[in-house]
């Protein structure tokens, strides 16, 4: 009987598993929310599209700072060059519209205000790099572009 | 020869898993204070309306603790899981310790998972199949000091493989299956795109990118990544061994692909971990038990060994 129990258990975390990759929509709000509080306390039920439909362009946060010492200082987020600057990557990938840039913005400024305390201004800009093609490549002609999607000067107060 | 035991398995998932957790701790430690402090990059008032309140969160356990030195509280919870870690590796208190990992893993996912990436999901999964599984019966400090020797049931072990080998079918069929109406990966540049990211960008990357630019080696890629998540989930199941051992070889190459070009060294490692704790037994055999027959011997619990290939097939 334990063990039917047990299986039972199994099979059904195995179908929220499969609910929750999102091959199956669900409709039922619900069923959504009870689906949720089960993924949330056993991970079964994440979506495991990757890199898709399309691969995308990723978004990159540049800053130019002006610091104390009257220093121009240039940083960029979201170039995965360590943990933090990974996972800082996927909050700037999850939404994508001015509204959210501007919010991103802002908790930059105040990382930034940290890095270079009394710094002056800092002008931010918001982008997409989009890579060259195959044959640009091979030709030499072009490299990769910054595509700016937004901009903006702050001060920390 | 060294022979596999019956499960070892799950001694990969749960040494996999205890590695992951002590690189991510190894890795994320100095920086602590930026990730997951209330005053990091994700501050509490965006952080806090994300949170679910249902779920054990950071927030809520330092708040229940009144504990105000958040970087205090952070290098506490992290050495925490790190002694955990580091004992779900060599399998003392197994099941103490993973619960631990897991609970630490719900805390931080649920506080900030708004910078949570794929690893994370992974390493949640296979935590909580580490905690439901017997993982503390094969390869542990617990399984030696355990005086009664209770084995594997053998159709216990196949019922948790076969739940593990499902999960892992779904992740690659989804993933597979996702990518199907995409332009990028249709027309074959999807992985010309992706190594030049620059969040993806390695010490590897321009000599790839020397390679890849020619049209046939970026369709070779593009295609084969997709065929390999798309058709593994049926390839794997068919009985011609040498078809099931070059799919799973694939996609563990594509794995380490992804560690080496394009950096993502953590999320490689625990989808490897996650492939062969499901389905390692098509490359490596273990001895396997055999259950002896009642009238033979009077405890019911008792197995006998038998070992493989050779005295399996005269069975």
């Amino acid at each position: 009987m334990k063990n039917l129990i047990f299986k039972g258990f199994l099979i059904a975390h195995l179908c929220t598993v499969l609910l929750g990759s999102g091959l199956i929509k669900i409709t039922n709000k619900s069923f959504e929310a009870a689906l949720c509080r089960y993924t949330l306390w056993t991970g079964g039920g994440f979506g495991y599209s990757f890199f898709s439909p399309n691969v995308g362009n990723q978004t990159v946060i540049k800053t130019y700072t002006l610091t104390a010492r009257q220093q121009l200082k240039i940083d960029a987020f979201g170039t995965g060059r360590n943990m933090f600057d990974s996972r800082f990557s996927s909050a700037i990938h999850t939404f994508r519209n001015q509204k959210a840039y501007e919010l991103m913005s802002r908790v930059v400024v105040s990382y930034i205000s940290t890095k270079y305390p009394h710094q002056g201004p800092v002008f931010i800009s918001v982008g997409e790099y989009k890579p060259e093609s195959m044959e640009q490549y091979r030709a030499g002609t072009k490299s990769g572009k910054f595509y700016e999607v937004y901009n903006g000067t702050y001060t920390y107060n | 020869m060294f022979k596999l035991k019956e499960g070892y398995q799950l001694a990969v998932l749960r040494i996999g898993v205890a590695i992951a957790i002590l690189t991510k701790v190894f890795v994320e430690f100095s920086e602590l204070d930026l990730m997951y402090s209330r005053n990091g990059i994700v501050q509490d008032v965006l952080s806090r309306p994300l949170e679910v309140s249902y779920v054990l969160s950071l927030h809520g356990l330092s708040d229940f603790l009144h504990i105000q030195d958040q970087h205090v509280f952070l290098n506490s919870i992290y050495i925490v899981l790190a002694v955990a870690a580091l004992l779900l590796l060599v399998g003392f208190q197994t099941k103490l310790n993973v619960f631990i990992c897991l609970l630490t893993h719900i805390m931080v996912f649920n506080s900030y998972n708004l910078i949570a990436f794929g690893f994370d999901g992974f390493l949640f999964s296979l935590l909580f199949y580490c905690l439901i599984f017997p993982t503390h019966k094969v390869y542990t400090i617990d399984q030696l000091m355990d005086k009664k020797h209770r084995p594997l049931d053998a159709a216990q072990l196949s019922l948790f493989l076969g739940v593990v080998q499902v999960h892992l079918c779904i992740v690659y069929f989804t993933a597979g299956y996702s990518k199907l109406g995409g332009q990028e990966w249709m027309n074959g540049t999807a992985i010309w795109k992706a190594i030049n990211q620059p969040q993806f960008y390695t010490a590897f990357t321009p000599l790839i990118k020397s390679l890849a630019c020619y049209p046939v080696i970026s369709y070779a890629l593009t295609w084969g990544t997709l065929l390999a998540e798309t058709a593994f989930p049926f390839l794997i199941w068919i009985k011609w061994a040498k078809v099931r051992a070059v799919i799973l070889i694939s996609i563990v190459m594509m794995h380490i692909f992804i560690a080496v070009v394009m950096g993502l060294q953590l999320f490689a490692w625990i989808m490897i971990v996650f492939d062969l704790s499901a389905f390692a037994g098509i490359l490596f055999k273990a001895e396997t038990v055999k259950k002896v027959k009642p009238e033979q011997d009077p405890d019911p619990l008792s197995y006998q060994l038998i070992n493989t290939p050779a005295i399996r097939q005269s069975v």
